[in-house]
């Protein structure tokens, strides 16, 4: 299945500094798979904050679907 | 016909005079007086809220001019705590609001009474780890709190409801493992997204304050390089160790001294634990012919061969030159804890 992925603000690092990547999955792929597919550990990812779908925070266990777009958001951490 | 100075407020409908009278009696505590600290602390002050207590550990430097309004080359020059120079501006822009300076580093010893007897905490801080230990005490004392971070030329921010809606823990899960993170320290910031998301967190704060139906229940991601602005549904993790199980662990632990790296910079802070018995003065005394003290109006320098630090008031020392906690704390015991050996 075909994912649009969009990286926004410092996130992009995680795609060579392009915002949209359009990838193809297995079915059945979750939010995790399309994580491991850019290598991004989530708990060692100095950038990576959660996945956005529909406007909505996904969770990294959930099914994708073909033509998902799902966008990587980082943390904020700075003030 | 005079006019009082919030009369343009008060003509905006959704605040109007009853409106003005919630801001001017409120209390809020902004942490972190940096970027976005300066900024919403400004906004408040010129808005009318009655009490703001300002909290930040940091003396101004003249890499902060670049994005944080309130200070100037004078307040580096003569190293002058953010907090007490935020009081100095902002009593000269609003003589009527109660201006509460704390030169402290927020830790488990001070952070529950710093926030529990305020209406609302605002974030202004730079790291991960305080905001989480904000999460936590504000969800124990049922306050209410903006969560605000930038980085880059990104940021986000949302309201935070104990009990009502999703904690910071909720959104962001567990820091990474090995503690580390890019801040504006590490990767840079600009001034555009710091002041945008300053004034994100002060709408909600004077929305929440007035009791407005138009708080947000959303978490705003934007960013001012890319163009992108999205605001997203977050839900509550019903696993969450902080908002679903109570369990309060990073108010939990504390080390007698405790002792943090301060990003960006050579150095390690080290907190003694606040039981009120820090003598400054006798510490200083101390310190006099064992190497340079120079001594300002808000801490204290040393420098000899071995040692290079800034003592404050509160018992808090900010260890320069310095390659791990370890060392700072050895240097904090050896000068200021006077335990030999």
């Amino acid at each position: 299945m075909k994912i649009k992925v969009q990286f926004n603000g410092p996130v992009r690092q995680l795609n060579n500094w392009k915002n949209v990547a359009n990838i193809e999955l297995p079915d059945g792929a979750t939010g995790q798979d399309l994580l491991d597919y850019f290598k991004i550990v989530p708990k060692q990812n100095r950038l990576y904050g959660f996945l956005i779908r529909d406007g909505k925070k996904m969770k990294e266990e959930e099914v994708l679907n073909d033509g998902d777009v799902i966008k990587v958001n980082g943390k904020s951490a700075g003030g | 016909m005079q006019v009082g100075r919030y009369h343009r407020q008060e003509i905006f409908y959704p605040i109007g005079p009853e409106g003005q009278k919630k801001l001017q009696e409120a209390r809020v505590c902004v942490i972190g007086i940096g970027a976005l600290g300066s900024s919403i602390a400004n906004n408040l002050a010129r808005a009318g809220v009655g009490y703001l207590r300002l909290i930040d550990r940091d003396i101004v430097e003249l890499t902060n001019l670049q994005r944080q309004v309130l200070f100037t080359e004078r307040d580096a020059e003569e190293m002058i705590p953010k907090a007490e120079a935020a009081k100095m501006h902002l009593s000269e822009i609003n003589s009527e609001v109660e201006i509460d300076p704390r030169v402290v580093d927020v830790n488990p010893y001070n952070i529950e009474k710093l926030i529990s007897d305020v209406d609302l905490v605002i974030d202004g801080m730079d790291n991960l780890e305080t905001r989480y230990l904000l999460n936590e005490a504000c969800q124990k004392h049922n306050v209410r709190w903006v969560y605000g971070g930038v980085v880059g030329s990104g940021g986000m921010s949302m309201n935070i409801f104990p009990g009502e809606g999703p904690c910071l823990q909720c959104l962001l899960g567990e820091i990474p493992e090995d503690g580390t993170y890019d801040t504006c320290d590490t990767v840079g910031v600009i001034s555009p997204i710091t002041t945008i998301i300053a004034a994100y967190e002060t709408a909600e704060a004077m929305k929440i304050i007035v009791g407005s139906e138009s708080v947000s229940h959303q978490l705003v991601s934007l960013d001012a390089w890319d163009c992108y602005t999205e605001f997203i549904d977050v839900d509550i993790d019903p696993d969450c160790p902080v908002c679903g199980k109570h369990q309060y662990n990073r108010l939990e632990h504390r080390q007698k001294n405790y002792t943090a790296s301060l990003c960006g910079h050579d150095a390690y802070q080290v907190t003694p634990e606040d039981d009120g018995s820090f003598d400054y003065e006798g510490v200083i005394k101390a310190l006099e012919g064992e190497g340079e003290v120079k001594k300002s109006r808000f801490f204290t320098m040393f420098k000899n061969d071995e040692a290079d630090f800034k003592l404050f008031p509160d018992g808090r020392a900010i260890i320069n030159g310095v390659a791990s906690g370890d060392d700072a704390q050895k240097i904090f015991a050896r000068y200021i804890d006077r335990q030999e050996g």
